[in-house]
């Protein structure tokens, strides 16, 4: 079987390093694209983060990433967005300031509010069962089945789509229902990380690879 | 359902896998490496590695064990010991960890919690503690495994660090660590109540009673096992079957 080439934005904002193992692991040939025209040709574009939105989209505007994510999206081709790089997808954050994100999905992050059971503490660190509210065929992707298993998660902001059905997932957090996965037709996103939830995480990216 | 989280906890000297009790008399295990990956496959939550004597010898050795456990383990990984600034910390982060753990550093330097904390986010920066007890409801923070006092009230320091900017926090009963005779529930039950980031319990795990009386006597965020792991005491799946409250 051929490869699937995947480009993972390296804009120093995340953990490039186990991104990259994970998705080689899941028998991806990854490049690693430190400017903006090296993703020109890519096919699937992979957007990790960590840190800050502000940090994060100054860093991808800077180095003109934001204007060449929107034109790869625009041709049809398939964008992977990982934890800070799913919020990025949507259109603005109240993270430190109002800052704007690349407006793929309609809506904004905000802050996770704390909880008062003294286990739900914010950042939420931590593995959290998922609940799809799975409208697939919106999707090009086939993410396979997700629900009731474990992932990943460290944040203290979540996303919220302004369009209900582009939140393709959530996990239950005390009383909140807080935003796993997020997709509309050749973009997907993902609060959690993949790379680091073990094998339903691997599935979960040797799936979309598939696709 | 409330669960915390299992760690395997790797303390490291040399680039080997060692294991003490009270963090002294230190005996060399094997590989750190097949450890890490065993106790991954196995399913533990994430893995811990500490170099124990980094800040002896004001260095950091970890970079080779990071590198290699990277590759094989897909679970967050956190890396401590001899972490002085940013550079160390950079490092350290770009070899494969997730997170970073200080101690003694952030008690010489606390403006260092916050540096760290704006350059790579709150979520990234732990604070390892070496708690020693004192006297009844008093316990000291201690560095270089649990040899140095630092005069730091335990309590006290969790509350600076973590209004200094720490998102999570290992705490480390010098006296239960290794002896495999049960937490400092007494410690548990104060940090507990007073910390605002999650934190982890590290030091005395023995059987899965302890877990039991652990979970009823008090909240905590996750539980860190080594010599249970190491020396096949305990199964991971048999920890986590028990780590859990309704």
């Amino acid at each position: 079987m051929k490869k699937k080439k995947v480009t993972i934005i390296d804009y120093g904002a995340g953990n490039i390093l186990s991104i990259q193992r994970a998705f080689e692991e899941c028998k991806a040939d990854v490049k690693i694209a430190t400017k903006a025209k090296e993703i020109d040709q890519a096919s699937c574009l992979v957007l990790p983060g960590d840190g800050s939105f502000s940090y994060a989209s100054k860093k991808l505007k800077k180095y003109d990433f934001f204007e060449k994510i929107l034109k790869h999206v625009n041709k049809g081709n398939p964008l992977f967005g990982i934890c800070l790089g799913m919020q990025m997808l949507l259109t603005k954050s109240e993270e430190f300031g109002l800052n704007k994100g690349l407006s793929i999905i309609n809506g904004k992050i905000i802050k996770i509010k704390k909880q008062k059971k003294p286990h739900l503490k914010v950042p939420v660190i931590g593995w959290h069962d998922l609940y799809g509210n799975l409208d697939k065929k919106k999707i090009t992707f086939n993410i396979g089945n997700i629900d009731k298993k474990k992932f990943y998660f460290v944040h203290s902001y979540k996303a919220v789509t302004n369009v209900k059905k582009e939140s393709l997932a959530h996990y239950n957090y005390g009383t909140e229902k807080i935003t796993a996965i997020i997709g509309k037709e050749n973009v997907i996103g993902t609060q959690f990380h993949p790379e680091k939830s073990g094998l339903n995480g691997l599935k979960l990216i040797a799936n979309i690879l598939k696709t | 359902m409330y669960k915390p989280r299992l760690i395997a906890r790797l303390d490291i000297k040399n680039e080997n896998l060692i294991k003490g009790i009270h963090l002294e008399g230190l005996r060399k295990i094997g590989d750190p490496n097949k450890f890490a990956v065993k106790y991954y496959k196995e399913g533990v939550d994430e893995i811990l590695l500490m170099d124990c004597v980094a800040s002896l010898y004001g260095r950091n050795s970890l970079i080779d064990v990071i590198k290699r456990s990277a590759k094989n383990i897909f679970i967050p990984i956190t890396v401590g010991g001899g972490i002085r600034n940013i550079n160390d910390a950079e490092n350290l982060l770009k070899n494969g960890a997730d997170k970073i753990c200080v101690n003694t550093a952030a008690i010489k330097n606390p403006k260092l919690i916050t540096k760290l904390a704006e350059r790579f986010g709150s979520q990234c920066v732990v604070l390892s503690i070496e708690a020693k007890k004192i006297k009844e409801n008093y316990w000291e923070a201690y560095t270089h495994n649990g040899r140095e006092k630092t005069g730091l009230n335990v309590i006290d320091w969790i509350k600076k660090s973590t209004s200094l900017g720490v998102g999570e926090v290992i705490l480390t009963s010098v006296d239960k660590e290794g002896t495999c005779t049960g937490f400092d529930y007494d410690l548990c039950s104060q940090v507990s109540s007073i910390s605002k980031v999650p934190f982890i319990i590290s030091g005395g795990l023995g059987k899965t009673e302890h877990i039991n009386y652990l979970l009823n006597k008090t909240y905590f965020d996750g539980l860190a096992a080594a010599s249970v792991l190491h020396y096949n005491k305990l199964k991971i799946k048999e920890i986590q079957k028990n780590l859990k409250k309704k």
